[in-house]
């Protein structure tokens, strides 16, 4: 089989030639093979113009691929163009082609010529490829960029594998190491038993949490085969598992989302917050403040990706209006939607987690996260409005623009379930109490309680929600993500980071003794989990902690109840420092991708990032500290 | 005349049904892929082995690979003058919850095989 490099020749390469249409072009190709003898008699360019008649050879992407399978053609010729200026091709994008690769093969040689076409075809789908070609100075550089296909090497086409497989071994060794050497006086976790049981529980946690960093396509799987594993070593059992996956939280996410999935589709939330905006009217600084700010509610309320597509979308109106730079809002937009996400328990799926495992209630959401998030909101609207001051667009009138209509009576409806279920989630211990029920009962209960008067009001159209309201894929990934970050508890992992973090916190200089544990250990979950959640999904992060604080508060250092917050508000307010810092943020940049049909730059969101995220959580950790020492 | 973009998937045989519509009715076609990374050249390869089947029988045709979202296809829609869209339902079921936003944007009939 002849290969590329024995058919293609320098001399047939034509660098910045200039031809006044494909005709012309047509007739310098076929005089070429004329003169070089590989064509006699045949009107090559009658031939070529047949076939961009039958259907163009322009591929996209300005480049164009004429071919022909010939006769009297005795081997393989290929000619390549680029041309000084764009040619009129009617490619299937209808861009003007630069680049022409000309192919010719003898008719018996079918297979080949369809090897030689598509290995061809392939290289110039390569945009690194065809920006070099059209760099190229000399025919000598285009004909190494096209004969020698740079062959990726193994370990760069499995580089995520070998990152995956090394980092796992890497775990698996230090945490055996790690987990041997620490004793923690009176534990029942320094048997040899459970030693293995530890590092079993530790490198299969992060199996999951590496997969999906690494293959986030594939993160249930990850979730679901380290549970198999979990459970074929006897690190668990599958009563301790099913107990793990905590199904109360899980059926009250699902419940949300179902109820959110409804209000969304009736309108509701867009309607409240176009009301809400266009009193503030022409202003273009006042209406993307105001819209932050109804986004960062929004957030608290409903879950982060629901607020960041309804603001969004009236977002995407307003640019349209005032002609501001749609990054300045996303930007914004989400950022504010995450800090926001921490105001109530509802907002966050780490908040409900939080609630169900901490026991808080909405009291005590409101006593410690949600002043303290709208503190930071305030701080990162002021942020936001500093940094984005010139991109925010000019002074418009909005009222009229942006009517939503939407059906009264629905309208109502949806308003008085909404508010229903926000004041059974307010009065949720106190109804606990007075019915004398089970703590946490009420939250479930509303949300099974809305829900089912949802679906009745539904009738036919309820089982659609129920299909398509929750993620289900996301839902059966909690799953597994609660069941592989209880076996950290389960097994005493966490009360030995526990035992290490309050070690270490003791080591502090400088600050009161009696505080110094709860004030260190505060700071680094509140920034550890902060710059994770950047990184990695804030759930697995938070999943991990949960019990590492509850170990410290068995180990009675004071003020526990703050080190669960410091969770909570690291891992929205880490959400911010990157585009993959959080669902909503990714999720906004797919809808500016695909409205804009741009990409979105992670340089653009990381230098917005890096200042909103270290100044609110450096703010957080203040107020925590004048918190701790009052 | 209008084109009828066909996206192939070779897993899915279906798509010689459509070919043979548009050799009896001679439209104008566009066949396109959207392939993973490492199918890129086997989808070219596949995709001009089609083409000449099609230039046989006379077939106004082009053909073009996208290696991004099944959303790329709307910029390509919007482009030409499209009568509708063919689409494997491997390619559809891929959107997830993006679908409701797909249709809404996409500015042509669509077909799902």
């Amino acid at each position: 089989m002849k290969e590329i490099k024995q058919i293609f020749k320098k001399e047939f390469i034509f660098l910045d030639l200039e031809f006044q249409n494909q005709d012309e072009l047509f007739s310098f190709v076929e005089r070429f093979l004329k003169e070089k003898g590989y064509v006699k008699e045949e009107a090559i360019s009658l031939l070529l113009k047949e076939r961009e008649i039958l259907g163009s050879t322009g591929v996209g992407h300005g480049i164009a691929l004429p071919h022909l399978s010939l006769k009297t053609l005795f081997e393989p010729v290929i000619l390549f163009f680029r041309l000084k200026r764009p040619l009129e091709w009617e490619a299937i994008d209808k861009k003007p082609v630069k680049i022409i690769v000309f192919i010719f093969s003898p008719e018996k040689e079918r297979e080949f010529y369809l090897k030689l076409l598509s290995h061809i075809a392939d290289l110039l789908s390569n945009e690194k490829i065809i920006s070099s070609l059209l760099k190229a100075k000399t025919k000598e550089e285009v004909f190494q960029y096209l004969v020698f296909k740079k062959k990726i090497s193994i370990f760069k086409r499995y580089q995520n594998i070998f990152i995956y497989l090394l980092s796992l071994f890497l775990i698996f060794i230090l945490s055996k190491l790690l987990f041997q050497n620490i004793k923690i006086p009176d534990s029942p976790f320094n048997s040899d038993l459970w030693i293995r049981k530890e590092y079993i529980a530790t490198t299969l946690f992060f199996s999951m949490v590496l997969g999906t960093l690494l293959f986030f396509h594939y993160r249930v799987a990850f979730g679901g085969i380290a549970l198999t594993l979990l459970l074929l070593t006897g690190v668990t059992d599958i009563d301790s598992t099913v107990k793990f996956m905590s199904i109360p939280t899980i059926l009250f996410i699902i419940m949300v989302m179902i109820m959110v999935k409804w209000l969304s589709e009736k309108g509701l939330f867009k309607y409240l917050v176009i009301k809400a905006i266009r009193h503030f009217g022409n202003s273009p600084l006042l209406l993307f403040a105001s819209l932050m700010f109804f986004s960062s509610i929004l957030g608290g309320f409903i879950d982060e990706v629901s607020a960041i597509l309804i603001t969004l979308s009236i977002a995407i109106e307003i640019v349209r209006l005032t002609k501001a730079n749609i990054v300045s809002y996303i930007v914004g937009l989400v950022m504010a939607t995450n800090i926001g996400s921490a105001l109530t328990l509802v907002g966050n799926p780490i908040g409900i987690y939080l609630a169900f495992a901490a026991k808080f209630t909405f009291f005590d959401f409101l006593k410690n996260a949600t002043w303290l998030s709208f503190l930071s909101l305030l701080l990162t609207i002021f942020l936001i409005l500093l940094i984005y001051r010139k991109d925010i667009g000019l002074k418009t009138k909005i009222s009229a623009e942006l009517e939503e209509k939407i059906d009264k009576k629905e309208l109502k409806v949806s308003l008085i379930v909404f508010l229903t279920f926000v004041i059974l989630i307010i009065s949720h211990s106190f109804i606990e109490n007075l019915l004398k029920v089970e703590e946490r009962t009420m939250l479930l209960g509303a949300g099974f309680l809305i829900v089912g008067f949802i679906l009745f009001y539904e009738k036919e159209y309820s089982r659609f929600l129920v299909e398509r309201g929750p993620d289900w894929w996301t839902i059966l990934y909690f799953m597994f993500l609660f069941a592989n970050a209880a076996c950290l508890e389960y097994t005493g992992v966490t009360e030995k980071i526990a035992y290490l973090l309050s070690e270490g916190a003791k080591r502090i200089p400088f600050f009161r003794a009696d505080l110094k544990e709860t004030f260190g250990s505060l700071t680094i979950l509140l920034w550890g989990s902060g710059i994770l959640s950047g990184f990695v999904d804030n759930l697995p992060i938070v999943a991990a902690l949960v019990p590492v604080v509850k170990s410290l508060g068995a180990k009675g250092i004071p003020y526990t109840n703050l080190l669960y917050w410091s969770l909570l508000i690291g891992g929205c307010f880490g959400g911010n420092l990157t585009m993959i810092g959080s669902t909503a943020n990714l999720c906004a940049v797919g809808v500016y991708e695909r409205t804009f049909r741009k990409s979105f730059k992670f340089s653009d969101w990381l230098k917005t990032g890096i200042i909103v995220t270290f100044l609110t959580l450096l703010f957080a950790n203040i107020l925590f500290l004048i918190r701790i020492l009052k | 005349m209008e084109n009828i973009v066909l996206v192939i998937d070779k897993a899915n045989d279906f798509y010689k049904k459509f070919l043979d519509y548009f050799k009896k009715n001679k439209k104008k076609i566009i066949l396109l892929a959207f392939p993973k990374e490492e199918e890129v050249e086997e989808y070219w390869h596949f995709l001009f082995s089609l083409g000449e089947e099609l230039q046989k029988a006379k077939v106004s045709f082009s053909i073009g690979l996208e290696k991004g979202s099944l959303f790329s296809l709307l910029n390509l829609v919007e482009t030409i003058s499209c009568e509708m869209v063919i689409l494997p339902k491997s390619k559809f079921l891929l959107l997830g919850e993006e679908y409701d936003d797909f249709l809404k944007e996409l500015n042509c009939p669509l077909l799902i095989y």
